[in-house]
């Protein structure tokens, strides 16, 4: 590092710079005051999923410290078991819902467009509104708590326990619904940063010059696509069991509670990668930059990355080896889980040997990075002793697992998350950390974590199970809860410190210079703390690291001598790239500061609560105003007058996506269309299961299910995109002659076709409450008969905007999004009765 | 700039003082898996040993090299020695490692969990016993000798016992330690464990998935007899 | 550059259909097993020659070749054009015969078990 830290900041108000510096806050600036509800930009957004997530932290660590102080000494019950159980439910909750997903979520929002060289994410009131539904879920969850009638059964919620025989009261609601409302955020979040990478880094930045940083958070993003959905389906279809009495894990009606455990598990397996690759993805970014070189082996941890998200989602049965599958079955899942270890292995020698071949400086972040290997290689090893089946069944919930999985998850994720705070603690404020009191802060939380957890393996050992509130003595276990209940005091002094730490010197610390430990990705190429436009211009790049080719980058940035260097048009750009050789195709135009995300998050909250206290018609009125509220927010996009009305753009770029054939929006329908195929695959999962496998699974005598006006709704369904395809190849080829006659008569088929699927439910013998095998059909239509009618009201608003000139020849982007609904919900319409009518009667002969 | 201000020793001090604990007080107790009394157990508390010591060394190495890889230096090795390096630990320590410890493991593995599933004996069948999961108590049922117990479960010594699992409501797991590995109790399932003693004596069962509110009570008291004793018994209930 | 079509050896849709292949094997053997033994347990007798495993073999070899011939063949495709090949192309070109070569390795791997476990126990 060159002088004390290195070239005085950017100050971007200054000089010739400042002038232009103003136009772009006219166009990108941050409101104050109750008008700051409305900003959409990454930057803030970002930071503050950042700050809620370590407020729920703080909270759910507080939890922890209660359940430590209980279970310090034997005999205590001081938190009585009601009490207790509902803190060890919510304190899982709370770390794994509420804090590790939506902490990381925020750093990948705030970083990657700085790193890809762009100037937002690629859909900010979606962000927006992704953050206001995670804040009002977790409120509404917390306020649970802080009720006494707080979620109880575990944070994963098996059922019978948590049905509404066993758990009558609002608590299992609460999570069902609240964390339910949260994964809105989660996937809507994994949506954008999948397309923004996709689509939205600057020019010349390939697939494979962009940072690693930009593959793990690719990989996690299309992760939650896949992963988060099976849970929504789950926790959908255990409130309408608990509320509506619809039997899905029931076995007296034919149901299964182990199709609970799938659902979840399919979830939750991806779910502890998807908190760890963006923590290693940290570590693959910090550590280039310390150890003075590029990171040995990019391809290999490429490589790795892409493997181990796979691979993720073969695991996860080997949370369930108990629950009696056969040895064979279970010996699929237990390879699978030994050799994840693999690709985890390649990226810890990777960065072993970058350390190893480069030059390295011991600052702030590398202790915690060197802490978290050793954590993470111990949790790890149990990882793989876990794998083996016969020790898994001796080890399985008791203490042993409850050390594993925190030092898999506090070392492989917070002590990443808190080098990365470290790191970009100059970025986010300008400010340099600490020496002194970073390394108390450390060592406390390093020394008291080990105390707490180390000697917990033994303590499981010794035969203790989880989640009990109390235990007896002379068994062994009192000394071990003892010291552990110590550490966990020690570690909450370190967390205290750190954040001490943090706070302090993010307000009061030594500023930073430009880019002051000499990293060599984009996002030190900003003002620090950043322009909400993050750069003035956007340069083209030619390798992964731009920073340590041209250390002079972020001064030429600033002076606007790269693209995109003007902001008089009123919109906000940035560059639209082609997603493997970053050639720049269009101008991406982005939304500004909007009402609708907070106010939509806001009605969806009130719905929440309206299902929570069995309001439901309130509930479904709330629900329909979110609707409009929704469909409003859509409207305002493409030419309209709030959104790029005028289509000029300067000479030599290229034209607004809205003016293309492709565009964000498209990316994000097919994104969106993975995610919610990935619910009903789920749902499939879940007929094909409980038909082959419950315990009691019956046929109703007389069901009957209307097939010939299915079939004539799928009929519909199909002749209704096969139009709209025709009528959008038409439109590629310039015609918009009659383009909203047509629309209106594909909404009319639409309409007619939601109108026969209501048909088919009247016309079919279905009791949905006595039998599972009716429950799911039930769901079948019901997830039908939404899609399609979701597709004939966005056709009919397609024809609306062109009848308003916002739509046709010469912005004729939308109605290629809207057909691939179409095309989805054909798709699904057709599968479903193949599943529903045509297997049965091949299955029924066997 | 010189490193994090401590050194190597400290690194392990910290996590060695902790496992050094382990051994001086024993690891044995009423509820300890590693106190076997039963066959599946020993089995398992030797795989524990193993990987236990594995996992120490592989923890201990891999920490090392890292420490030793941060020390400071004035300049980049060369562009041989460069390549031979990313190769060894990329390919040795990334690839090679893990799956030599896989292979190593399954190796080991496999038999043991081979061992301790319920092969059928047409020539000396294994004695059935019924267990049913409440909340919040067990109830013990010998079908042929029509004996029912309640948190209570006597066994024969050096005798394949096949444990029939049920539950009446909530998900239990039933779990006794020192003889073997648990299994789930699951409305609607009958799942089948096989344990066998070796050692008489008495020793505590607990369930081992939350079912609610008195779950952390739900524990039984384990008696094995030697086979006359254990015949006595039967005959002397009810 | 190369102009791009779907089964262009360069597409970046060849980076995840060789792990794609490798899920939807493991969904099938394992769905296989479990409604298999469901329907039709027992055959203790047989170890591991029963019936579900030869089958689970075969689909698991039948599996790990196609992943490898994908392998070999997007890798003499690209081969001859290599001189056209961008970077970046060349670059998915190796990403993806790797990644199709890591799935039939974990193929294979994960369906060892059906050679040594008997399926319903």
């Amino acid at each position: 590092m060159n002088g004390e830290y290195g070239r005085p900041a950017l100050d971007p108000a200054r000089g010739d710079a400042g002038r232009r510096h103003d136009e772009f806050n006219r166009v990108w600036g941050n409101p104050r005051g109750l008008r700051a509800l409305t900003i959409v930009n990454h930057t803030t957004v970002g930071r503050n999923f950042m700050l809620a997530g370590g407020v729920f932290f703080l909270l759910g660590g507080l939890m922890a410290m209660l359940i430590r102080t209980q279970l310090a000494l034997p005999g205590q019950d001081w938190l009585p078991p009601d009490i207790y159980n509902q803190l060890f439910t919510m304190h899982g909750t709370v770390m794994m819902f509420l804090f590790a997903v939506p902490v990381l979520e925020g750093l990948a929002m705030y970083l990657i467009p700085k790193m890809i060289g762009a100037r937002d994410l690629v859909f900010p009131r979606l962000s927006a509104f992704g953050f206001w539904c995670y804040i009002f879920g977790g409120t509404i969850l917390l306020a649970s708590l802080a009720l006494g009638i707080a979620p109880d059964t575990g944070w994963f919620m098996y059922t019978p326990l948590s049905g509404a025989e066993h758990t009558p009261g609002p608590n299992a609601d609460f999570w069902l619904i609240g964390i339910t409302f949260v994964e809105i955020s989660a996937v809507s979040a994994g949506v954008e940063l999948v397309v923004s990478i996709m689509r939205t880094r600057t020019r010349g930045m390939t697939l494979q010059t962009m940072p690693l940083f930009a593959w793990y958070i690719l990989a996690m993003a299309l992760m939650i696509v896949f992963g988060f959905p099976p849970l929504i389906l789950g926790s959908i279809l255990l409130e309408l069991e608990r509320a509506a009495g619809l039997p899905f894990f029931d076995v007296a009606r034919g149901g299964d509670p182990v199709l609970w455990q799938h659902l979840f598990w399919l979830f939750g397996h991806p779910e502890v990668y998807i908190i760890f690759l963006p923590a290693a993805g940290i570590v693959s970014t910090l550590l280039p930059v310390f150890a003075r070189r590029p990171i040995v082996g990019y391809r290999w941890v490429v490589l790795s990355v892409i493997t181990t998200a796979f691979i993720s989602f073969g695991l996860w049965v080997h949370h369930m080896f108990t629950i009696g599958i056969p040895q064979l079955a279970q010996a699929f899942f237990s390879m699978a889980s030994m050799l994840v270890a693999i690709p985890t292995g390649v990226q810890i020698f990777s960065w072993l040997a970058t350390l190893w071949t480069g030059r390295p400086v011991f600052h702030v972040p590398m202790l915690w990075i060197t802490g978290f290997l050793v954590i993470f290689i111990a949790g790890g090893l149990t990882g793989v002793m876990l794998a083996l089946v016969p020790f898994n069944w001796q080890v399985h919930d008791t203490h042993f697992v409850v050390a594993h999985m925190h030092y898999v998850l506090v070392g492989g994720m917070l002590f990443p998350l808190v080098a990365g705070l470290y790191y970009w603690l100059p970025h986010f404020t300008g400010r340099m950390p600490s020496r002194t009191l970073s390394r108390w802060g450390f060592w406390l939380t390093f020394g008291g974590f080990n105390l707490t957890f180390l000697v917990m393996h033994l303590t499981g050992l010794l035969g203790m199970p989880r989640r009990v509130y109390t235990y007896e003595t002379g068994l062994g276990w009192d000394w071990p809860n003892l010291v552990s209940s110590v550490g966990s005091f020690v570690m909450a002094a370190g967390v205290a410190v750190v954040l001490l730490d943090l706070l302090i010197h993010g307000l009061y610390g030594r500023r930073a210079g430009i880019n002051p430990w000499q990293a060599d990705t984009l996002e030190w190429a900003t003002a620090t703390p950043p322009s909400p436009y993050n750069f003035m211009s956007l340069p083209p790049v030619s390798s992964r690291h731009p920073l340590w080719d041209d250390p002079s980058l972020p001064e030429a940035i600033a002076e606007g001598r790269y693209a995109l260097a003007v902001a008089n048009h009123g919109r906000r750009e940035t560059w639209g790239s082609d997603p493997v050789s970053g050639r720049v195709r269009e101008v991406v135009h982005l939304p500004g500061n909007a009402w609708w995300p907070f106010v939509s998050a806001l009605v969806l909250a009130v719905m929440c609560i309206g299902l929570l206290s069995k309001q439901y018609l309130f509930a479904a009125l709330a629900a329909g105003v979110s609707l409009v509220l929704l469909l409003r927010w859509s409207w305002e996009n493409g030419a309209h007058p709030n959104a790029a009305p005028d289509a000029r753009t300067a000479e030599g770029d290229p034209p607004l996506h809205s003016r293309t054939f492709d565009g964000p929006g498209l990316w994000g329908m097919v994104v969106t269309l993975l995610a919610d195929g990935a619910l009903y695959m789920a749902l499939l999962f879940g007929w094909f299961y409980l038909w082959t496998v419950a315990p009691q699974w019956q046929l109703p005598a007389d069901s009957r299910v209307d097939w010939p006006l299915w079939l004539l709704a799928s009929a519909l369904m199909v002749g209704g995109w096969w139009l709209f395809r025709r009528r959008v190849q038409r439109l590629r080829d310039g015609e918009d002659e009659g383009l909203e006659r047509a629309l209106w008569l594909i909404a009319a088929i639409g309409l007619v076709q939601c109108v026969t699927l209501v048909a088919t439910w009247h016309g079919s013998v279905l009791a949905p409450r006595a039998t599972s095998h009716d429950a799911v059909i039930t769901v079948f239509l019901l997830y039908l008969l939404l899609h399609c009618a979701l597709a004939t009201v966005m056709t009919t608003l397609q024809a609306l905007r062109v009848r308003s000139g916002y739509v046709g020849r010469l912005a004729p982007y939308e109605p290629a999004v809207v057909e691939y609904w179409w095309a989805y919900c054909a798709l699904v319409c057709g599968v479903t009765f193949a599943a529903v009518v045509l297997w049965p009667l091949g299955w029924g002969g066997v | 700039m010189a490193g994090g201000g401590r050194t190597v020793f400290d690194v392990f001090f910290r996590l060695l003082l902790p496992a050094g604990l382990l051994c001086l007080t024993g690891c044995d107790g009423p509820q300890s898996t590693l106190q076997p009394a039963g066959d599946a157990a020993r089995v398992t508390a030797a795989l524990w040993w193993g990987m236990f010591g594995v996992s120490v060394l592989v923890t201990a190495g891999v920490t090392l090299l890292w420490l030793y890889a941060l020390r400071a230096r004035s300049e980049t090795p060369d562009a041989a020695q460069q390549r031979r390096a990313q190769r060894w630990l990329m390919m040795g320590g990334g690839v090679a490692l893990p799956v030599i410890a896989i292979v190593v493991l399954l190796g080991f593995g496999i038999p043991a969990g081979h061992g301790m599933l319920p092969w059928p004996d047409d020539e000396r069948p294994p004695l059935r016993i019924e267990v049913t999961g409440h909340q919040w108590w067990w109830q013990v049922h010998y079908p042929e000798a029509g004996v029912t117990a309640v948190n209570q479960l006597h066994l024969p010594v050096d005798r394949p016992v096949d444990l029939h699992v049920r539950s009446a409501d909530v998900i239990h797991a039933f779990w006794v330690p020192r003889l073997g590995g648990k299994i789930d109790a699951i409305p609607g399932r009958t799942n089948v464990l096989r344990l066998r003693a070796t050692e008489t004596g008495t020793m505590r069962a607990q369930c081992a998935e939350f079912c609610g509110l008195r779950h952390a009570h739900m524990t039984m008291t384990v008696q094995v007899l030697p086979a006359p004793a254990f015949d006595q018994w039967l005959e002397r209930q009810p | 550059m190369q102009e791009y079509s779907l089964r262009s050896p360069y597409h970046p849709v060849q980076l995840v259909l060789g792990l794609s292949i490798w899920a939807v094997w493991f969904v099938i053997i394992y769905a296989g097993v479990s409604v298999a033994c469901e329907q039709r347990p027992g055959g203790l007798q047989q170890g591991s020659l029963t019936s579900v495993n030869l089958v689970l073999m075969a689909f698991t070899m039948l599996t790990c070749g196609l992943l490898l011939f994908m392998a070999h063949h997007n890798w003499r495709r690209a081969r001859r054009m290599w001189r056209a090949l961008s970077p970046t192309q060349r670059f998915i070109v190796r990403l993806s015969v790797a990644l199709d070569l890591v799935a039939a390795l974990v193929t294979l791997a994960v369906g060892l078990p059906a050679v040594v476990l008997p399926p319903c126990l």
